[in-house]
């Protein structure tokens, strides 16, 4: 991974996408898919994440629709995504150990990948790692957040 | 509960404050069912309503060994971000001295015909 920004201890790799108002973060791999995950931010709030359900795979989404639902013992909620697409893969290895989320939420913790349908239109809606730094500060400073939380063993990008 | 093609799950709750155990786990059941795009509702009957009146979920603490339990509440408000629908049978209000004014908002009363109805077309009805 390239640079990475930190704000409030939160990290956020500058060479990725945000949906800042559903913490997630969107990578653009070679083969035109996209990877999804939980930022920083997220598996604070969350907490230590106990399960990661998903929702079947070879089957289309629309952008906004649930494509898993994350539990941990104080939250539970979707994971929705911003991309139109065909879930194309998801990470078994959460089903084993969920609070991979926790330790490695920009590597091993990753959630799912979309075939998106319409990158061109629906990528207009991601901020870019740059803005979503800008975004971060003003949303934690609003809610007088304190920093992340990073747990034993947490992987920084 | 609406005909919008979304799979449609309709939750049955018939305790109440008397059994606190007993009280969390359809809302959180329902949360669950939300948060993966389901059209849910909860019904509530028998002695479900009182788990629904004003002031109530902010104290009743769901159980947990060894104590630190959650309030009620943060199960109800989970459920209700997320869109489930709250409905409460008509004759269980009268049955316990309530009226809808007692009951937290965003609770819709239906009647029993209403409820089959919606048993009906729901695509699982699962009771507590």
């Amino acid at each position: 991974m390239g640079e990475v920004a930190v704000v409030r201890n939160c990290l956020l790799p500058l060479d990725l996408y945000y949906r800042v108002e559903d913490h997630l973060w969107v990578r653009r791999e070679d083969d035109g898919t996209a990877t999804l995950g939980m930022t920083d931010m997220a598996q604070t709030t969350a907490g230590r994440i106990l399960v990661v359900t998903f929702k079947p795979v070879r089957r289309f989404y629309e952008r906004g629709k649930a494509v898993a639902v994350v539990e941990s013992g104080k939250w539970l909620g979707p994971v929705r995504t911003p991309l139109s697409g065909e879930l194309v893969e998801v990470n078994t290895a959460l089903r084993q150990e969920a609070d991979l989320v926790n330790r490695s939420p920009y590597g091993r913790g990753w959630l799912v990948r979309i075939l998106p349908s319409a990158w061109e239109e629906e990528s207009f809606f991601l901020l870019s790692g740059r803005e979503a730094v800008k975004v971060y500060e003003r949303y934690m400073a609003d809610r007088d957040l304190e920093g992340c939380v990073h747990c034993e063993g947490y992987e920084a990008p | 509960m609406e005909g919008n093609g979304q799979p449609r799950i309709l939750y049955v709750q018939t305790h109440g404050v008397d059994m606190p155990e007993r009280s969390a786990t359809p809302f959180y059941l329902a949360a669950a069912a939300a948060a993966m795009d389901v059209d849910v509702g909860i019904y509530f009957t028998m002695n479900g309503p009182t788990l629904l009146q004003r002031g109530v979920p902010e104290k009743l603490i769901v159980p947990k060994k060894g104590g630190g339990g959650a309030p009620l509440i943060s199960f109800i408000n989970q459920a209700l971000e997320l869109g489930v629908k709250l409905y409460v049978c008509q004759p269980s209000l009268d049955l316990h001295g309530l009226r809808m004014e007692d009951l937290i908002e965003g609770v819709e009363m239906i009647g029993g015909a209403a409820f089959n109805a919606m048993a009906l077309e729901a695509d699982a009805v699962i009771a507590f």
